[in-house]
């Protein structure tokens, strides 16, 4: 896997890839942060174990590239290709690790921890939340499906004068907050060594 | 541009082409409104989950592949936290038109039995007993299955071969941990010929359970500690 290259190539490489996102320091920022998260959901929704580490190191690789003096013309396609690399490899190790040991302890647990105390988790996360946001979670989440709840989601957007895809971009933001803060709480101590190293990328702003 | 939602499903569940699985993926890789539509067709996949809506297809490709992964179960965990924490509060102002409407309906079940010789309990109570051992394979899970007008489930616990000594508790978790519902459990004295031996029954309001498997367990309170006597597998199925 790939490590800090030396001479300061890995820093090189993530200011060349954040100049190639936008000249604009702020706006490139915030576009590190959109393709990180693609990434990571790219990774969850093809059931990789660690899809934050697997997204680092694609970002890692793809900052190697521009370091190297690749020229990208496409980040967004460049990232996609070198994050199905990383998944195959993720894949792989994992069917490694199933032959060499098939008792060996699989690096996710198949089982959530049973007696998890999630509301008590979810309580604490909440509180740390602004107020009016936890009222946002909150009459968000009070229908649970169907009509009922696409109607009160768009009489709520209607009050905070958003469009629903405003509102639901807004949520989903909280909602990847909220369930990190409550997978850290929950996930403390019992969470499986990462494969790829300490996650590198912060989300920015967070 | 809109997004087929049944195409944003089957990529969720696995279910894709590699190459509808592909094209999906550079596009939300480029468009954040894309991420946002697969996002949303996943929150929409967990809703329709926990309420129960899913057919059994496409309920058992969730479970069998969505939830094979750790991440996933613990998102599925999260959201069931965030809807029962979010759920309470919405109805807090309607509890008591909630109880008004529940004891006119108790009351018209009533005056149905009375006009009609109707078995008391049908249609608005369904009963399940519970095997006193938990087997682990062969054999499916007990299942209740709840219907618009049941308003009460009854669970009943088959006598094991631990004293039972009151005071009895019951709660109900999800296979996840969380748990949904608590209560007191009353002892049954004596059990028709030919049955089980019971121990113990609870009512649970039949609001409080979506559809899906659920944990059951049955406690007694000994010197001021609470010991496990009963652990079950329940599946709810709301039709």
């Amino acid at each position: 896997m790939s490590a800090d290259r030396p001479g300061g190539g890995r820093d090189a490489g993530l200011a060349r890839l954040l100049a190639r996102l936008d000249p604009d320091a702020e706006r490139a920022g915030a576009e590190f942060e959109r393709l990180r998260r693609a990434l990571t959901r790219f990774f969850d929704w093809r059931g990789a174990d660690f899809p934050d580490e697997c997204a680092d190191e694609s970002l890692d690789r793809l900052a190697a590239r521009m370091a190297e003096g690749t020229e990208v013309l496409d980040v967004a396609a460049m990232a996609h290709g070198i994050a199905r690399l990383v998944l195959l490899e993720d894949y792989r190790a994992r069917g490694r690790r199933e032959e060499i040991d098939p008792d060996l302890p699989d690096a996710a647990p198949q089982e959530a921890p049973e007696e998890a105390p999630l509301l008590e988790h979810l309580d604490a996360c909440l509180e740390g939340l602004e107020g009016e946001e936890r009222d946002l979670v909150i009459a968000y989440y009070a229908e649970p499906a169907g009509r009922r709840k696409i109607e009160a989601r768009q009489r709520l957007a209607g009050m905070l004068r958003l469009t629903d895809n405003a509102l639901r971009s807004r949520m989903q933001r909280l909602r990847d907050r909220l369930e990190a803060c409550v997978r850290r709480r929950a996930g403390k101590g019992n969470l499986p060594a990462a494969r790829f190293g300490a996650a590198r990328h912060r989300p920015v702003g967070r | 541009m809109p997004f087929d939602r049944d195409a944003l499903r089957r990529y969720l569940l696995g279910e894709a082409a590699e190459s509808d699985a592909e094209r999906l993926e550079r596009d939300y890789f480029a468009r954040e409104t894309a991420l946002e539509a697969v996002a949303e067709a996943e929150e929409d996949l967990i809703d329709d989950y926990l309420s129960g809506r899913l057919a059994d297809g496409p309920r058992r490709r969730f479970e069998s592949h969505y939830l094979a992964s750790l991440e996933h179960r613990r998102r599925v965990a999260f959201v069931r936290a965030l809807r029962a924490k979010a759920g309470p509060r919405r109805n807090a102002w309607l509890a008591p038109l909630m109880s008004l409407a529940a004891a006119m309906v108790v009351a018209l079940l009533g005056a149905l039995v009375w006009q009609r010789g109707v078995a008391p309990g049908a249609g608005s109570t369904v009963s399940v007993t519970l095997p006193a051992i938990m087997l682990r394979d062969g054999g499916a899970s007990p299942e209740a299955r709840i219907g618009p007008g049941s308003i009460t489930l009854v669970i009943r616990f088959e006598a094991g071969s631990l004293p039972a000594p009151p005071p009895l508790e019951a709660a109900i978790r999800t296979v996840d941990g969380a748990e949904v519902w608590r209560g007191p459990a009353s002892p049954i004295e004596g059990s028709p010929a030919g049955s089980p031996r019971l121990l113990a029954s609870t009512e649970v309001p039949a609001s409080t359970l979506a559809g899906g498997d659920y944990v059951i367990v049955l406690f007694t309170r000994v010197g001021g500690e609470t010991r496990e006597l009963q652990r079950s597998v329940l599946r709810v199925v709301r039709e």
